[in-house]
């Protein structure tokens, strides 16, 4: 069970950056746009 | 004079992720899945490993079912980029071709995970068994996708276009390939064997039902995360 526990909480955290970096990003669009 | 009234644009905080909660739960739902799959469903008689081989079930199934699924969502926003003149648009495009992939992603590790199961049943990883044949083609009309896709990279209309049709026409041998064949030839294939004369065991379907939304959930989360990329990347090029 270790194993694929341990990877899929490697790509949940992994998951969970990506979208933390795109809602920055996206964010800053806005901003600018809103400019 | 400051249009920013002192707020630092590139902002350095971190970002709120947008409706984090069902992706903490998706990501709950699957640690249960993987620690229900060893510890509260039993082994079936059966299988190998003293019938813990059919706990590859938890994993395999709902990665073939996905791969099905994402290939009809791809065939749906095909048809509709084709056939609507309101849907006809890159971004429909971008929905087909995100399911596609997703496809394939799901498509790989279904047979990652069926040749793991036959490997510890059968005592050899691949036997070209019809399910196992089909499921090779099935991966190669997705890569094939792929591929048309990106030797079109620097034509995205004429790109949405072709794609588009070969999801469509290629959605008639997919579906012969997914639903007849394993019927038509008799194979190794498990079917059935987990069913007891009233149905799957409760122990079972605490953990497949699940299994079936977690995967449901991670599909749905990769599909809005290559969404956002793709539409943030085509605004920058529409803007540079």
């Amino acid at each position: 069970m270790a194993v694929p526990m341990v990877t899929w909480i490697g790509l949940f955290v992994y998951a969970m950056q990506i979208d933390r970096r795109l809602s920055r990003i996206e964010r800053d669009e806005k901003d600018r746009d809103d400019l | 004079m400051d249009l920013t009234n002192g707020r630092n644009i590139a902002s350095s905080a971190p970002a709120r992720v947008p409706g984090a909660w069902w992706k903490y739960a998706c990501g709950a739902l699957m640690c249960y899945v993987i620690y229900g799959a060893f510890f509260i469903a039993d082994g079936a008689a059966g299988f190998g490993k003293g019938g813990d081989n059919a706990r590859a079930v938890f994993f395999h199934v709902p990665s073939a079912v996905l791969s099905s699924l994402c290939y009809f969502i791809g065939v749906v926003y095909a048809g509709m980029y084709l056939f609507s003149s309101r849907y006809n648009n890159l971004e429909t495009d971008a929905k087909s071709s995100i399911a596609m992939e997703l496809g394939l992603l799901f498509c790989t590790l279904a047979t990652i995970t069926g040749s793991i199961f036959a490997g510890i049943q059968w005592g050899v990883f691949w036997n070209w068994d019809p399910r196992e044949t089909s499921i090779v083609i099935m991966l190669l009309l997705y890569a094939s996708y792929v591929v048309l896709r990106l030797a079109l990279a620097g034509r995205p209309e004429v790109r949405a276009r072709l794609s588009a049709v070969y999801a469509l026409v290629a959605v008639v041998p997919a579906q012969f390939l997914i639903w007849a064949v394993p019927r038509l030839l008799a194979g190794m294939h498990p079917t059935d064997t987990l069913q007891t004369s009233s149905g799957l065991s409760l122990h079972y379907k605490l953990v497949l039902y699940p299994a079936f939304l977690a995967f449901l959930l991670v599909f749905v989360w990769l599909f809005q995360l290559r969404l956002r990329a793709i539409k943030l990347v085509s605004r920058r090029e529409a803007v540079s």
